[in-house]
Order: structure tokens, then sequence, then C-alpha cells
């Protein structure tokens, strides 16, 4: 049980790695990266650190102030963002429209792989809860 | 201790508990710090990105891939109720293992012209992230070899040895965010 834990926690870093080696586009990469990272520590949390077999009071308790403390530090994330968007802005609005058309182009093509990977683990992670709660 | 862990409202003894609050507390200071770095980051266009695939990135995946078994042979030092200083030995080589791949990659670093003032790419603040973030995990990872090596050493309930493993744990849930964060957004393109 706590080797397959472990094998799926592997997989993940080699797709994570494997990110990074094709060098996917930085925002694509961010929103992969830490979807798959958060994955990562919730198998941790839940087998390694056995929270699925503690009491919902525990959980209950210890998670949900973590979370909105994590999601308050996060709030000014769009003014620090904005100061670079301006910049792509302005690079791409200097070239002319038949490359920016490209480059969109581009952009959603490479966003295709993580995005499929994401999902794939995820329904598979979704599939994998279902099978186990009709088995227990 | 049936008596203590029945009377506790969430079914688990005060120790476990209060590491529990210490992780959640830890991991409060670790996300303060990435966000900041994350800002930092963001706010500045030239941000260098010095990990050249081979070979800081295979380096770093190494020292994941180790860190990663650590926390599965600290499993088993909590299930095998008889081999339980033998895992704990297993997992504290691994931790020292992890701090010498890491120290070593510094060292790499560090002969390539980084400091925790400068770097020979661009915002001189790179260094501080960097050797502030690693550095704030290496030290956990350390601890965490000492705290080991004294449970393993001196005669401990079972609690105390999945408390240990509690600590353990999340000192490699916090490399699996340090680890995307700080060297898989900044390969060198």
């Amino acid at each position: 049980m706590m080797i397959r834990v472990w094998l799926f926690l592997l997989a993940l870093t080699g797709v994570e790695v494997l990110l990074a080696y094709l060098h996917t586009p930085p925002i694509v990469m961010l929103a992969a990266l830490m979807g798959l990272s958060l994955l990562k520590a919730a198998y941790i949390i839940a087998y390694f650190m056995h929270m699925k077999f503690e009491r919902r009071s525990l959980r209950f308790s210890l998670f949900p102030i973590l979370v909105l403390c994590i999601l308050a530090l996060l709030m000014l994330l769009p003014d620090a963002a904005r100061a670079q968007c301006v910049m792509c802005k302005r690079t791409a609005e200097a070239q002319n429209a038949e490359q920016a058309r490209r480059m969109n182009r581009g952009i959603l093509v490479l966003a295709i792989p993580p995005v499929l990977i994401v999902g794939a683990i995820l329904a598979r992670a979704k599939h994998q809860s279902i099978k186990s709660s009709l088995a227990s | 201790m049936e008596a203590v862990a029945s009377s506790s409202p969430f079914g688990i003894g005060s120790k476990k508990f209060g590491m529990w609050l210490f992780i959640v507390s830890d991991a409060l200071t670790f996300s303060t710090l990435l966000i900041c770095y994350t800002y930092a980051r963001i706010s500045n266009p030239n941000w260098p990105a010095p990990f050249a695939f081979s070979p800081s990135i295979i380096f770093s995946t190494v020292m994941t891939l180790v860190l990663l078994t650590s926390s599965l042979t600290m499993v088993m030092a909590v299930h095998d109720e008889r081999r339980t200083a033998r895992w704990i030995l297993a997992t504290m080589l691994c931790g020292a293992t992890f701090v010498g791949l890491h120290l070593t990659e510094w060292r790499h670093l560090m002969a390539a012209g980084i400091t925790p003032a400068s770097n020979p790419w661009g915002v001189p603040l790179f260094g501080a992230a960097f050797f502030g973030i690693t550095g704030l995990h290496m030290l956990h990872v350390t601890i965490g070899v000492v705290y080991l090596g004294i449970i393993a050493a001196g005669r401990y309930s079972r609690e105390d040895v999945e408390v240990a493993g509690l600590y353990w744990h999340f000192v490699d849930l916090v490399w699996m965010f340090v680890f995307p964060l700080i060297y898989l957004m900044s390969v060198k393109p």
C-alpha cells in the first residue's frame, strides 16, 4: 500500500521533471507544477502522515486555518504580476499581427500536453478514490 | 495511554497533537518564504534562471528521490515494530545523503559566482532567496537526522517514533514545493 503511494509520488516527480525538460512556458508550467505538488502533498499527508485514518475533528481543526492563511498571503499576487504583464503586452504589441497570432497558437499548442497529463492524473485519482470507497 | 487518547477530542495523544500544531505553523513559515520568493520573482523581469538541466536539475531530482525514499523507510520504521531502529538508521542515512548532495550542489553554485548578495546574471536578490529557502530546508533535514538519532538511540515509545515520523514526512513535503518552485521553474532556457 505505502509502496504504491511511494511509486505514485515518484511518477508525479518524473512528470514534473519532464515538464522542465520540455521547457514548458512559465505560466502553464507554474500551474501544472503547483497542481502536481499539491497532489503530492495531499498523498504524503493522507498516507505517510496517516491523516486519512485520523478523526475528522483533527482535520477540521488543523487545515482550514492553514489554507485560509496561505490564501491570504496570495492576496496581492495579481498586483505583482501586473508589472510583468505590462512588459509582455508591450513586447507583443511591438511585433506585427501575424507574429502575435502565431505566438498565441504556439501557447495553446504547448498548453495541451500538461493539461492532459494533469487531467489524466486527477481523473485516475478520482477513479481510485471511488473504487476504494466502494471496496470498503 | 488509552485513557489519555480516549479523553482527547481528536483521538490522539498530546505529543502527536503538539507535533501537528508545530507542523501547521512551520508550514506557514515555508509558505511565507516561498510566496515572498514568488512575489520577488514575478516583479523582476530579469530574474536569473541559472540551472542547466544537466547537471543541476538531474542532481536535484536525485535529491528528491532520496528524500521520498527516506519517507518510505520512515513509514516502515513506524509500522515494522521489530526492526524500528534499523529502519530509522536507513532514514537517517537517506537524510544525511540528501544534505551531502545539497552541500555539493551549493559548492557548485558558489563556484559559479552565486552569493547571497550577488550573482553573475541578474537580480542580486536571487542568491538571498535561493540560499535562504534551501538553507532553512537543509537546517530542517539536519535537525530531523539528529532528532531521529536521539529516538533510535534511546528507549522511546511507539508514539515517539510516530511523532518523529510526522516531522520527517513534513520535511519531505516541504521539499515537494521547494524543488519545483526553486529548481524546475529556473531551468536555463
